[in-house]
């Protein structure tokens, strides 16, 4: 084994390294075909369709029942929301009815003039309600479902009292509802503006488009009462 | 030693094709194949010539890139024409890849007798002598 050409080695050597090269390239290139979806044979293909075809269906059905979730929660929500409104108008509704919170609408303002009996007050607040009024106060004094109005007899003087508190004079009667309504209810003839009248008690009526009355902060506290069952 | 030559260079090479990733399409790789069994032929070849020592050094390194370009356009032809000559050049590259490693089979093992034959024939003589 003669080495007749010189520089033999390097020939060799190159062509080799060609040689793995081309391999390597070869064998890449072979990976890749086989990733590839064009070069899969149809059988393959044909199942790889029905997979993915099945798994589609599935998906597509999975997408049904969350667009279906998606609906009820929504209608849920919606529910929700109108349960809630009722809910809050009641809240309201009842608040404004216990004097819980401050009122505010179309009413009168009765400023009385002249020395008046507590029972003077109750005919006045009770006319009112009766002619429709939604709220009543005297002074500060929000008229509630449990407020009562008396007096307290000192030495030297009588003192109106609403709920056990002193009434400042002047007397301030405010009411919200319809205003006309307000006014004839009390000074309808024979009625009690004309009753007062002949003790020299005088009830100056102003209407108001709006008129605001403060709320009730001490509201009473229910120890025995209970809301019975429906079924009951 | 000279056998760790070729080892050393194949390695070299599918180290280099490793780090540099040449992309082929993919519709070339069935050529690229046939050259790649038309490259292996061509360098088994090399390594029987070394054993023979008609090695020329230009032959193999021309018969290398010039058999594998040729088998390459050779299946590219036929399927231009839809004949498979890509068979026949599997087919024929294939037989004489076998052909060329078992020439070389052939003088290694030769190579190997030989030597062995010599010993064989020392040592039986030696056995005679005492």
């Amino acid at each position: 084994m003669k080495n007749k050409v010189h520089g033999w080695h390097i020939y060799l050597v190159v062509t080799f390294v060609l040689l793995g090269i081309l391999i390597s390239t070869q064998i890449h290139t072979q990976n890749r075909l086989l990733s590839d979806l064009s070069m899969q044979s149809t059988s393959d293909l044909s199942i790889m369709l029905k997979n993915l075809t099945d798994k589609r269906w599935l998906l597509t059905e999975e997408l049904e029942e969350a667009e279906h979730n998606l609906l009820t929660y929504q209608n849920d929500y919606n529910n929700d929301t109108a349960l809630l409104s009722s809910v809050e108008n009641e809240l309201n509704r009842l608040q404004l009815i216990s004097g819980a919170s401050a009122v505010k609408g179309p009413g009168i303002s009765i400023n009385v003039d002249g020395y008046l009996l507590s029972s003077d007050l109750v005919v006045i607040v009770n006319e009112l309600w009766a002619a429709g009024a939604e709220a009543v106060a005297i002074n500060d004094c929000r008229i509630t479902a449990t407020s009562g109005i008396s007096y307290v007899e000192t030495l030297d003087k009588t003192y109106l009292t609403c709920d056990g508190t002193v009434i400042q004079e002047p007397y301030e009667i405010r009411a919200i509802g319809n205003n006309a309504t307000l006014e004839k209810s009390l000074t309808m003839p024979g009625g009690i503006a004309d009753s007062l009248s002949l003790y020299q008690v005088h009830l100056n009526i102003t209407l108001h488009d709006e008129i605001v009355l403060a709320s009730q902060p001490v509201q009473p506290q229910l120890r025995y009462g209970k809301v019975p069952s429906k079924t009951e | 030693m000279f056998w760790l030559i070729p080892v050393f260079g194949l390695l070299i090479g599918v180290l280099i094709g490793s780090i540099v990733t040449i992309e082929i399409p993919l519709t070339m790789a069935k050529y690229l194949s046939v050259a790649v069994l038309a490259a292996l032929d061509s360098a088994l070849g090399g390594i029987r010539c070394i054993y023979e020592d008609t090695f020329n050094g230009l032959v193999l390194l021309t018969g290398f890139i010039s058999n594998a370009v040729l088998a390459a356009l050779l299946a590219f032809l036929g399927d231009q024409l839809s004949v498979d000559l890509y068979m026949a050049a599997v087919f024929v590259f294939g037989i004489r890849i076998f052909q060329n490693l078992a020439t070389i089979r052939h003088h290694i093992l030769n190579r190997f007798l030989k030597k062995h034959n010599v010993h064989a024939a020392q040592h039986k003589e030696d056995i005679q002598q005492q």
